[in-house]
């Protein structure tokens, strides 16, 4: 279901992305403009921060396109024991803490800490957002 | 200590949201609910976020 995930590489992280989930948060662009640059190729220079401050700033992606991969596995994401729903205005639904997605035949299809829902119907990449609502108008 | 949240993707129809859920508006402000909720995905509820079966009439499909 969310399998495309591109790694940038650098010595004490590899961080992951997947452009598919990507909705444009700019939580990342934001925070560490020296690693996520939409205008370079490639758009991130993983090198160009430590690791904590890599971590602190994907942790903060709301739909979980981004992650991260730790060579201190200490490090690396852990599900928050507090979870928590976000309602976006005119959006998604954020989702995050410690999220197991279900399909409706009661099969465990995702394990989450970042993730953000489809709530206006549109989405082409159900159930997860994909900004659709911008293009249809969603009201809600 | 089990503050997992199970999110079910019904067909064609709503999530439905179980566990101990903290479900904040866009404002900030606090949805008062309890441990299983269905929430809207269709975009046509009119009592959004929640379900309220809308998604029958307009024929939401996945």
């Amino acid at each position: 279901m969310r399998t495309k995930y591109l790694s940038y590489d650098a010595e004490a992280i590899s961080v992951k992305y997947n452009p598919q989930l990507c909705i444009h948060a700019a939580e990342c662009v934001k925070g560490l403009p020296k690693v996520f640059n939409p205008k370079n190729k490639p758009w991130v220079e993983a090198a160009n921060a430590s690791a904590d401050e890599l971590i602190s700033v994907i942790n903060k992606c709301p739909s979980g396109a981004l992650k991260y991969e730790a060579k201190d596995s200490s490090k690396n994401e852990k599900f928050d024991s507090q979870s928590e729903i976000n309602l976006v205005g005119n959006g998604p639904l954020y989702f995050k803490g410690d999220i197991i997605i279900y399909d409706s035949d009661g099969k465990e299809v995702a394990h989450e800490s970042r993730v953000a829902l489809c709530r206006c119907g549109a989405s082409k990449n159900k159930p997860f957002c994909d900004n659709s609502h911008l293009e249809v108008g969603f009201n809600g | 200590m089990d503050n997992k949240i199970k999110v079910t993707i019904l067909k064609d129809g709503p999530l439905m949201v179980e566990g101990k859920l903290d479900i904040s508006k866009a404002n900030g402000e606090p949805i008062e609910c309890g441990e299983k909720v269905f929430l809207c995905r269709c975009g046509g509820s009119s009592k959004k976020p929640f379900c309220d079966g809308t998604h029958k009439k307009i024929e939401f499909k996945d």
